[in-house]
């Protein structure tokens, strides 16, 4: 047998050997840190047996799949304490994520002191050191063992696998799980642990199942490194724009309003404010011409843009659509048709364009109330929409424009750093929820990629993410809960000139359809207060802020020169309060 | 934040306290005028240089 490591040296051993077995060989140390390893590239457990020629990279902490190994042993630790302490508990899955690791059950929530006795009980159980042994059984057998040891939902997972496979199960001392792998050899290889949070999950992210109790922990080598990831996550719950927002009285929320519709405070709405001249003010320098169009609109605009078909239960519908004789309305969830019908207000010559729209407009869409959150996941936002009416010619030059726009706006307000470029592309396997052909999706797919090439933009690609209508370039950006959020997009269109029977007289005085950009500066401004918010811990830029400054006199006596120095800040256009508190300054 | 008082009346000064830099001293208030104007105008993203 002949191994390559991954320095380039090469082992030769005379029989097979288990990959463990290999690394003691390396060293002891290595030995004793190992989580995983990589076997020509796909990763495998330490206890594979190998033989023959391979490519061997022995995986530690350090790697991501060995770190992913190191902490779904450590959810399998969870698990077993969670039985030991609640047999009744049923279990579901609990794999590693990029944070650390959970587990979901079916038991009721755990609180603090429930957590902190599990982590106890965890501790325990590392300390005896059990060695993971891995075993295999057929399907019929799994399900049986599973059913005997009334396990409903791992029946449930080994059922959805095919007739003919073999199932693999770990166990640990009194413990033993359903998984695929790789795990650490023993419990005892797991140094540093912390349980943070319980909260409910649904099985298997349907809201249609039972919801679960899902415990999030982590798992580290060094407690130094813990205490440093624990500092980060009070550091992070200092700056969630849902609790800092809400105590700066930025925005509010109340029930008998409802969910998804803050209420921004004075100090938010000035800062929305700030930013909303800002971009309104910016766009005209860029040739944007503002519009002002309706808040709602019959549902037959719907019908012609498609939003009917596609993006009805998305839409706050008014009128009862079974009543033949009623009006029906919908509020608008995006700008586009409104914004189509100004530019059909006239007959256009290619001279005419392009035709840049924008509108601080107001939309609106339905979403499930479980998914409201603070600012970010709202039913009701304002967002800085624009619409380009373009010449095939054009499209480079003003999705280039776009672009640039929004690149501004990040780095005006310090965010270009924090973004990531995503192509969002169509689902080709779902045809039927876009409009145009697979020739058009390929094609505008394929230029939006030479653009951004061009662009010099480092940029991911996703399929079924794009709108119905088009392909997109997202901007993603992250909160402080590394949770992936869509700032800005700029969409390029071909499907929706036709459907509104847009045109343009080109130079050889033919009518031909023009091209639409579907796009934003910096997004929705409920959004964007959040991003910044989280982004400077509350502490803005002074621009941005909703008291630029305080005046302060040391004693009453100093009143009337505290006003008139407040007097020539407000003269100045500067934010300034003064603070008469009579008590006196140190 | 300005801190006002017998002194600063007297002479037409302010005394700043910021949060990028602590204590700025006293400052002439159209100074000071000018100075956060621009820093507006600009849209200055400034460095915290004090921790209070
Ligand atoms: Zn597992
Ligand atoms: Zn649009």
């Amino acid at each position: 047998m002949k191994i390559t490591l991954k320095d380039g040296s090469v082992k030769e051993y005379a029989e097979a050997m288990r990959i463990i077995d290999i690394a003691k060989d390396i060293s002891e140390g290595l030995a004793r840190n190992a989580c995983a390893a990589e076997l020509d590239g796909k990763v495998v457990d330490l206890r594979t047996v190998v033989d023959g020629e391979h490519a061997l990279n022995i995986l530690t902490f350090n790697d991501e799949a060995g770190k992913a190994a190191y902490r779904h042993t450590t959810s399998h630790v969870l698990a077993q304490a969670v039985k030991r302490l609640y047999p009744e508990a049923k279990l579901a899955i609990g794999p590693s994520i990029d944070t650390g690791f959970y587990y979901d059950f079916d038991c009721p929530p755990f609180d603090r002191e429930a957590l902190d006795a599990l982590e106890k009980e965890m501790k325990k159980i590392i300390k005896e050191g059990e060695e993971l042994e891995y075993f295999t059984m057929p399907r019929e057998e799994a399900i049986k063992f599973m059913e005997e040891k009334e396990e409903p939902y791992k029946v449930e997972l080994i059922k959805d696998l095919p007739e003919d496979s073999v199932i693999s199960f770990y166990r640990q001392g009194d413990f033993t799980d359903l998984c695929a792998g790789p795990h650490l050899m023993s419990t005892k290889g797991i140094k540093a642990i912390k349980l943070i949070s319980s909260s409910g999950a649904y099985w298997r992210g349907n809201e249609k199942n039972k919801m679960l109790t899902r415990v999030y922990g982590t798992a580290y080598t060094k407690n130094a490194d813990l205490d440093a990831y624990l500092e980060h996550l009070e550091d992070i719950k200092k700056r969630d724009h849902n609790k800092l927002g809400r105590e700066m009285e930025l925005f509010a929320t109340v029930d008998v309003i409802g969910q998804g519709l803050p209420l921004l405070m004075p100090k938010g709405a000035k800062i929305i404010q700030t930013m909303q001249r800002w971009i309104e003010d910016e766009e005209e320098k860029r040739g944007y011409m503002r519009t002002k169009t309706p808040l709602m609109a019959k549902k037959d605009l719907y019908v012609i843009s498609d939003h009917w078909n596609h993006y009805k239960e998305g839409m706050f519908v008014l009128g009862d659509e079974n009543d033949p004789n009623a009006e029906v309305f919908a509020l608008r969830p995006m700008t586009c048709p409104f914004q189509y019908y100004v530019y059909k207000q006239s007959q256009k010559s290619y001279r005419d364009l392009p035709c840049r729209y924008g509108e601080t407009s107001t939309l609106f869409r339905n979403e499930d109330s479980g998914e409201m959150h603070g600012l970010t996941r709202v039913r009701q936002f304002t967002i800085s929409e624009g619409h380009l009416v373009v010449t095939p010619e054009q499209i480079e030059e003003e999705f280039y424009g776009c672009v640039d726009l929004a690149k501004y706006c990040l780095t005006t307000l310090g965010l270009q750093d924090d973004v990531t470029y995503r192509l969002s592309k169509w689902d080709p396997n779902n045809k039927e929820k876009y409009l145009g052909d697979a020739e058009q999706w390929d094609k505008t797919q394929q230029r939006m990629r030479e653009i951004l090439t061009h662009l010099g933009i480092d940029f991911t690609e996703e399929e079924g993410e794009a709108a119905f209508y088009g392909p997109k370039l997202d901007i993603q950006a992250k909160n402080v809960y590394g949770k992936e959020d869509t700032m800005i997009t700029i969409q390029l269109d071909f499907a929706l000139a036709e459907r509104f029977d847009m045109f343009y007289i080109d130079a050889n005085g033919e009518k031909k359809r023009p091209f639409i950009i579907h796009r934003t500066s910096i997004g929705c401004y409920e959004r964007t207060l959040a991003w910044l918010i989280e982004k400077y811990a509350g502490q803005f830029p002074t621009w941005l802020c909703p008291e630029q400054v305080r005046v302060l006199p040391i004693s009453e006596k100093y009143n009337d020169y505290a006003q008139k120095v407040k007097a020539a800040l407000s003269e100045n256009g500067i934010l300034a309060t003064t603070d008469e508190r009579s008590e006196k300054i140190g | 934040m300005l801190v006002v008082g017998q002194k600063e009346e007297e002479e037409g000064k302010v005394s700043v306290r910021s949060r990028y830099l602590g204590d700025e001293g006293m400052k002439d208030l159209n100074e000071f005028i000018d100075a956060i104007c621009r820093e507006i105008r600009t849209k200055e993203i400034r460095k915290i240089e004090v921790t209070e």
